[in-house]
């Protein structure tokens, strides 16, 4: 097959976004209804909330840690197998649980296998998205990662018909057998060659290039594209490491930093707005209802905000939106101790579910935007990486500083300003960038370079003046090519 | 303890609850006539343990001018000396500290109308389970009863066989029903090594000092088979969309492939004949790509 010259932007990417969208209602979804069934296993086992509470943890905690993993395997084998293979790990995971004896049982069939399952599918889906959209790039995640909200929506009733009528173990097997449609999804990520993946981007674009390097560069990572397989040992080696220098990149660094902040700040909030709902005051229903709506307004954002980044006029911005969107969210969670009564809880839920639709939508863009497409995979393993210890931590240190300070103030002003210093970080990453290139630009104005071309004698590479990401234009100029034929 | 609704003048109950766990030994009840909608009203009281408590009828204001004719306290067919708290209401006061004193006791006003309130005086009620709990062959169910708000003295659990309610004894069945008894508030009981036969109606019955309430469990047992056959459904669903798409897949690259195929063969037979024509040309060769 041919390499394409870019993304398709439509075609059979919709399958893969179609893909995606079932991928995440089988991973998120699925991991957020695991919680119906505590009440059965409380019952059934005999013990209480807490220890329960530990297979959501592990499976979360499961799902991001492995996420580099499923990368891996997806970059070295293909997303196809690594996503089936997924899926019939986190199915076989839900049918073992089904034949629980102990809770200790459940954590490991449960929490660990399922787990790993998911995060197999997970990042590679999403990185199989970046590569076949480029111009609708955030409509297509929009739409894809709607499927959490959507499946979350739709699978919570299921589940507990499932549950009444067949009891936890077999509604655990009929969950198994869904979760295979894992396997379905990755049949539909057919691969696709981009022209992009046999020329790095990152690497020219970040800084200002001496030519000698970026030769050597572009020679290393043709070598280690999917396309040409050398197994042996070194070049396996070498190319993993060339695989994961997109870690050393100053941008890369400051957006993990970031995410790390901001996965602290947004997970206690999912976790206590009901008790705080229900300490002020609130009725059992609404706050059940504001959960809801935090629900569904997530869902509206996921595609909205796609949809409005995808606009020409904001697509330059998205970072800035990205940010914009994390910022609020830390504002909200600023406010929410101030809010007493169902009537103001209603516009926070909205806000705050509108807006964690949006930086959720954004975050595989703006890693794209950061790292380019050939290693979006990778990135996209590391970032999600990166939620797990703040999801798995942040939660009981909000509850702990409930308990001792007796009031929910403490724990949102910390996720407030976790969120808030994270839009920061990035904003300020943003401006010394930009005060560093119009310092670069004010040193190079007098050599009048403004076109730097390096050939290797077989493919030689233009790039304009223009350092930032999206401005930069590749002229491949192929001195071998057709013309002498 | 004095228990009296904070705004007499709207119309409806006006009272307070509580039975305090702490051995409050003196509880008062007041409803106000008529009630909502009805001239006759109804009440359930509960009582978890003996109690001194006093029941009235009070007049709402906007009949407080109406004439009197009688006001009559009666528990059945039995009248009882009732008490004038003021001008409007009245009441009585009882000493339950047995299961004969519990019951229904009724107010009634005559005068140019009719009003009447029932107070039922009962122990407590467990809430039994409405949706069967399910289970399957071979492992084992846990049915639980609870009664939060008042502690039983003991509980028994009843198993229906036929039309007769049989007494669970764990004890004599050791390794078939296991009686948990940790919280006097709860009880578990668990059967083991399920079979067809255990399913059906379980009564848990809470034994309080003035009485005994039951509460209803419906027990369903399946066979493996019933949840496998969605399972089946599903994985042969699974089979069939991957088949497809990977059918469907070969089948689009052949098709790409006959297509390149049939382009080069096409360029091979341009070239061909631009050859055997003697065609001459200066400039470059464009090839069609």
């Amino acid at each position: 097959m041919a390499p394409r010259a870019g993304p398709p932007d439509g075609g059979w990417g919709w399958m893969i976004v179609a893909g995606c969208f079932l991928v995440t209602i089988c991973t998120r979804a699925v991991t957020r209804c695991i919680s119906i069934f505590f009440v059965e296993f409380q019952a059934y086992f005999g013990q209480d909330y807490a220890r329960t509470a530990w297979i959501h943890s592990i499976v979360d905690c499961a799902t991001m840690l492995c996420a580099p993993l499923g990368s891996l395997i997806s970059n070295h084998v293909s997303c196809q197998v690594g996503i089936m293979l997924g899926g019939l790990l986190s199915s076989i995971g839900l049918i073992l649980s089904s034949f629980a004896t102990s809770l200790e049982h459940l954590y490991l069939s449960l929490g660990v296998l399922t787990g790993l399952g998911f995060a197999l599918c997970y990042s590679p889906a999403i990185a199989m998205v970046g590569k076949y959209f480029n111009k609708r790039k955030a409509l297509a995640y929009g739409i894809a990662m709607s499927g959490s909200g959507i499946g979350t929506f739709i699978l919570a009733p299921v589940v507990q018909l499932l549950i009444e009528q067949f009891s936890w173990r077999g509604a655990l097997l009929i969950l198994g057998g869904f979760v295979l449609n894992l396997c379905v999804c990755g049949a539909l990520m057919r691969p696709i060659a981009l022209e992009e993946d046999r020329k790095t981007v990152p690497g020219l674009l970040e800084k200002d290039y001496v030519p000698e390097a970026q030769k050597q560069d572009l020679k290393r990572m043709s070598l280690c594209s999917p396309l040409i397989r050398t197994w042996s040992p070194e070049c396996l080696c070498y190319c993993s490491l060339k695989e994961y220098d997109f870690l050393l990149m100053p941008g890369f660094m400051v957006l993990a930093v970031s995410v790390l902040f901001m996965a602290y700040g947004c997970s206690p909030l999912f976790v206590y707005l009901v008790p705080y709902a229900l300490s002020v005051g609130v009725s059992h229903h609404q706050a059940a209802f504001l959960m809801s709506i935090l629900g569904v307004i997530d869902i509206i954002g996921n595609i909205t905000f796609g949809w409005l980044t995808d606009r020409r006029c904001l697509k330059k911005y998205r970072y800035f939106c990205y940010l914009f969107a994390v910022g609020m969210d830390g504002l909200c969670c600023l406010f929410l101790p101030v809010l007493q009564n169902f009537p103001l809880l209603v516009p926070f839920s909205f806000t705050f579910g509108y807006f964690d639709g949006a930086y959720v939508t954004l975050i595989p863009v703006v890693t794209a935007d950061v790292v380019g497409t050939s290693s979006l995979s990778s990135a996209l393993g590391v970032v999600y990486f990166l939620h797990a210890i703040p999801y798995l931590v942040s939660p009981p240190v909000a509850g702990w500083l409930v308990d001792t300070t007796g009031s929910y103030t403490a724990s949102f002003l910390l996720c407030g300003f976790s969120m808030i210093f994270s839009s920061v970080l990035l904003c300020f990453a943003r401006l010394a960038k930009k005060m560093k290139r119009t310092h670069l630009k004010s040193l190079s104005s007098d050599t009048h370079s403004k076109q730097h071309i390096w050939t290797n004698g077989a493919i030689a590479y233009s790039v304009t003046g223009e350092l930032d990401q999206k401005d930069a234009e590749f002229l491949p100029v192929d001195t071998n090519s057709c013309s002498n034929r | 303890m004095i228990l009296l609704g904070p705004d007499l003048t709207t119309a409806g109950f006006n009272e307070e609850i509580n039975l305090n766990k702490s051995k409050a030994l003196y509880v008062e009840y007041e409803v106000l006539l008529p009630g909502e909608s009805d001239v006759h009203v109804e009440k359930n009281i509960f009582l978890g343990s003996a109690v001194k408590i006093e029941l009235s009828c009070r007049l709402a204001d906007k009949h407080s001018h109406m004439k009197i004719l009688q006001v009559t306290w009666k528990k059945g067919n039995e009248t009882i000396k009732h008490i004038n708290k003021t001008e409007i209401s009245w009441g009585i006061q009882l000493t339950v500290s047995e299961n004969r004193k519990l019951g229904s006791y009724t107010c009634t006003v005559t005068g140019e109308k009719e009003f009447s309130v029932v107070f039922h005086l009962q122990v407590p009620q467990i809430a039994g389970r409405e949706k069967p709990v399910v289970s399957y062959k071979g492992d084992s169910a846990i049915l639980i009863c609870e009664s939060r708000s008042y502690t039983p003295i003991a509980w028994t659990w009843y198993m229906t066989n036929g039309s007769e309610q049989i007494a669970i004894n764990d004890s004599l069945m050791l390794d078939k029903y296991v009686i948990d008894k940790a919280d006097a508030n709860v009880t578990h009981l668990k059967i083991l090594k399920l079979t067809e036969e255990d399913g059906g109606t379980y009564w848990c019955e809470a034994a309080f000092e003035l009485g005994k309430s039951k509460g209803k469990l419906k027990l369903k047992i399946l066979s493996l088979m019933v949840p496998l056959k969605p399972f089946l459904a599903i994985v042969a669903e699974v089979v069939i969309l991957i088949t497809l798409i990977f059918v469907f897949e070969l089948y689009s690259k052949k098709k790409e492939k006959r297509a390149e195929d049939e382009k080069e063969f096409d360029q091979i037979e341009q070239l061909k004949s631009e050859e055997s024509n003697g065609v001459e040309s200066n400039s470059a060769r464009h090839r069609k790509v």
